[in-house]
């Protein structure tokens, strides 16, 4: 199935799903408008059906708990990318701050956080607030994009496979401490890797761009692996 | 069991590989003989769910492939775990590769529901279940070049069929796909240990493992290495048995790798390397179970066997370069 077929069908999934997932729907004359984390608690399922379709079902969204230092199981997000490329394109804003999948200009699955609304709706959008559960699981999906992100601004692009597990930072009403969670999550329990061809000084360089302290870059021709520092 | 493993082998290609072989980085090849040859990590990109698809069709669809983390040592490894059910069935009729064929003077193995139609090997012989009529036969290969007309020709014969009615999934070592097929194979690979030392097979109710995927290298012979110790030195299998104790204990010291006293700790490039990189020369006492786990139903006891080796495990996770 394409990749925007996919995000569409993830799109409708929730659609069609949003009681038990927690949202509410809005038809708008612009699109379908899907709350799922401003006045709708959202949730589990309406993240990864969002992600399954941003990363247009190619690899696997999955939930899993991780033990902290303190011996607590907390939740926590695993992807395992066959498009790491691909993914990271659905991850990238365009100037209104929407991220998601496009086709012929039209949203087949945006995402929007910094607004309950866009002023100007263009297809299928879902949107939540920051201090969401959603917008915590969208963001610990995002680790890996920038990953991406990053060796591609270094000049590799041949970027076979991904994976990556973060842990999800508990929300509080203060959006400010919520972000300190999360940063101190990214930078103390998230793992992951990806698989690529490419230049040593480059994947160093890109490695050093990023705030993933966990992410580790495995270059399949010499065999090595690169990590942070 | 009533079902055709290789009509539900079938049912995956045709609905879930075949249709997004795009989407899963695949190709299709229809070869003159007719035989079709899916190519899901031999040079085609392959990834983590042709790796699903290929060991779901592998198990006879009766078992799933999912993967999660886990942590060894300093690292955090992917995991490829297995749940299955009529173990006994889908392993050694199946999923097990014991089909031999020799073409152009290379011993192969094969694996997949193709090997319940005769049930010729002697690890298929150790269940009843045969699978004789199938409208199709579903083959797996771990190999470094595509299956051509004359190796599927001799595929479909080992089993009195013809190349036309053949599936053959092929991937090798030296990809993801093939690196997580290999690491799926946690419970396949301790059900012919079990049976070497003589346990009563058919005790098995139920089965799940799972095992680090520790290095995806583009080398054949370097991943052949570094994939099998993620079964040699990770992997971990849950069975649920129906038998006297007595059959558990006495496989302590027998069952498990770590018995391999003088080669225990050594990554298995290097005793491959001692084989002189011919599967036939591997003694069968080293392709054993790292631990087992034994859940006796009957008894209420448990009883866990072996050992994991992080040290190999996270030398393979970090690289040639030690992860600097």
């Amino acid at each position: 199935m394409e990749w925007t077929a996919r995000a569409e069908q993830s799109f409708q999934t929730l659609k069609q799903e949003a009681e038990a997932a927690n949202c509410f729907v809005e038809t708008r004359s612009g699109g379908t408008l899907i709350d799922a984390g401003w006045k709708a608690p959202g949730g589990w399922m309406a993240a990864k059906y969002v992600l399954e379709g941003l990363i247009g079902g190619r690899g696997q969204v999955s939930y899993t708990h991780r033990k902290m230092p303190d011996g607590s199981q907390i939740p926590a997000l695993e992807l395992f990318i066959d498009d790491p490329l691909g993914m990271m394109r659905s991850f990238v804003p365009d100037a209104s701050g929407i991220y998601g999948v496009r086709k012929d200009g039209r949203w087949m699955l945006g995402v929007a956080e910094h607004a309950p609304a866009p002023e100007e709706q263009n297809g299928n959008v879902v949107t939540a607030a920051s201090d969401s559960l959603f917008a915590g699981v969208l963001r610990a999906a995002r680790l890996l994009a920038r990953g991406v992100m990053m060796l591609q601004k270094e000049g590799i692009t041949d970027i076979q496979w991904g994976w990556s597990s973060c842990p999800i930072a508990a929300m509080t009403a203060d959006l400010e401490e919520t972000e300190r969670r999360r940063r101190e999550m990214e930078r103390s329990a998230a793992a992951g890797a990806l698989w690529v061809r490419g230049d040593a000084d480059a994947i160093r360089r890109a490695l050093e761009r990023t705030d993933y302290p966990g992410l580790r870059i495995h270059e399949l021709v010499t065999a090595f692996t690169y990590g942070k520092g | 069991m009533r079902d055709s493993l290789n009509e539900r082998a079938a049912d995956i290609v045709e609905r879930c590989i075949l249709p997004e072989l795009d989407a899963l980085g695949g190709k299709v090849h229809i070869l003159a003989n007719g035989a079709t040859v899916i190519d899901l990590g031999v040079y085609a990109k392959g990834g983590w769910m042709a790796a699903k698809y290929f060991t779901e069709a592998n198990l006879g669809g009766l078992g799933e492939l999912t993967y999660t983390t886990m942590r060894i040592g300093t690292c955090r490894l992917p995991v490829a775990t297995v749940f299955v059910d009529h173990a006994a069935i889908a392993e050694l009729a199946a999923h097990d590769a014991f089909l031999y064929i020799e073409y152009k003077g290379v011993r192969r193995s094969v694996s997949g529901p193709i090997r319940s139609v005769t049930g010729t090997d002697q690890f298929a012989q150790a269940v009843d279940y045969r699978d004789p009529h199938p409208r199709k036969i579903v083959a797996n290969i771990q190999i470094d070049g595509l299956p051509d007309e004359g190796m599927t020709d001799l595929i479909a014969a080992s089993v009195e069929r013809e190349a036309k009615d053949l599936y053959l999934l092929a991937a090798r070592t030296g990809t993801l796909t093939g690196a997580a097929q290999v690491c799926a194979r946690n419970v396949e690979q301790s059900l012919p240990s079990l049976l070497d030392q003589g346990f009563p097979i058919g005790s098995i109710v139920q089965a799940s493992g799972c095992a680090p995927i520790p290095a995806v290298v583009d080398d054949e012979d370097l991943a052949y290495g570094r994939v099998n110790d993620g079964l040699l030195y990770g992997q971990e299998t849950n069975l649920y048995v129906d038998c006297a104790e007595e059959e558990i204990l006495r496989l302590e010291k027998i069952l498990p790798f770590d018995k391999n006293k003088d080669v225990w700790g050594t990554p298995f490039e290097e005793l491959f390397a001692r084989c002189g990189y011919l599967w036939r020369n591997v003694p069968r006492e080293w392709d054993a179970p790292c631990r087992v786990n034994f859940f006796d139903i009957r008894t209420g006891g448990q009883f866990s066997y072996g050992a994991i080796h992080e040290g190999v495990l996270e030398r393979d996770f970090l690289g040639t370069n030690g992860g600097r």
